[in-house]
């Protein structure tokens, strides 16, 4: 597991320190400014702070998964569909024919609830639920594309990965923002 | 007119019957990819546990490798596996027995 980009801070307000430009502040304060684009309205409702280009992004990442997803038996799917029977390859496989297919129903239909949403403004708990879902199916796939390990998030620069290493942590500050949010 | 037996007290044996009920444990893996947040996060929502208890088992993730987070007969433990499969967590069953 990773402890995540926003750090361990709960407190609304624990940015009173000194700034030092290390990684870790910058870490730090970029989470916290992520922090702040989701909340949660007095009426249950989920106020979205997003900027424009995200939105974009947002509704473009969902397309290449739902493709993913239909081109079936993918390398980089394995950890949507984990082994439920570990020790046991034949109930396994049993499990996986009567489930696999309303599992991959859900991951879809999530996927499609955030191509659809990611313009809008306010969304309800639900659908908010059904975006983290949606953002940690994305991260699962790209981890297992980039295949992170635990203190593994980044690279140089000019690694030829390095675009979808930020791609992979910025879904990480949202889902960390999405989580603080439903809380 | 014959006399109505009485009626027959039959020992529960709750203890065994329990014991044959709930022989699977559903198992969280640590990976290298999921937020500890956002698995903390996903055993309350599945288990409706308080974050004290899904906290310490996230730490049980975390620094063992894994964790038993539920237990039951086998529908219980594939209806808990498949649902910790949909929000993306590394969930495995067995028999509490296994090795």
């Amino acid at each position: 597991m990773t402890s995540g980009a926003a750090g361990d801070h709960d407190e609304p307000d624990d940015h009173g320190h000194e700034e030092q430009h290390g990684d870790d502040d910058f870490d730090e304060l970029e989470g916290e400014f992520m922090r702040r684009r989701i909340r949660r309205n007095r009426a249950g409702t989920f106020t979205l702070n997003l900027p424009d280009e995200e939105r974009q992004l947002l509704t473009g990442l969902p397309a290449q998964l739902r493709e993913l997803l239909g081109a079936g038996d993918q390398p980089s799917l394995r950890r949507l569909f984990p082994a439920a029977y570990h020790l046991d390859a034949e109930k396994d496989a049993e499990f996986h024919e009567l489930m696999r297919s309303e599992l991959l129903a859900t991951k879809i239909s999530r996927a499609e609830l955030l191509e659809s949403t990611a313009h809008a403004r306010e969304l309800t708990e639900e659908q908010l639920l059904g975006w983290m879902g949606a953002v940690n199916d994305l991260r699962l796939v790209l981890g297992t594309q980039l295949d992170v390990g635990e203190d593994d998030e980044d690279v140089d620069a000019d690694d030829p990965r390095a675009g979808h290493f930020g791609l992979y942590r910025y879904l990480g500050y949202l889902l960390e923002n999405i989580i603080r949010a439903l809380r | 007119m014959p006399v109505a037996a009485p009626a027959e007290v039959v020992e529960s044996g709750t203890d065994t019957r329990i014991a044959e009920d709930r022989p699977w444990v559903v198992i969280v893996w640590n990976d290298p990819i999921n937020l500890m947040s956002y698995v903390t996060f996903v055993i309350q929502k599945v288990f409706g546990y308080p974050k004290e208890k899904a906290e310490v088992l996230m730490w049980d993730v975390h620094t063992k490798g894994r964790a038993v987070v539920s237990n039951g007969n086998r529908e219980k433990a594939e209806l808990d596996v498949f649902r910790l499969h949909e929000y993306g967590l590394w969930a495995t069953m067995q028999k509490d027995d296994a090795p």
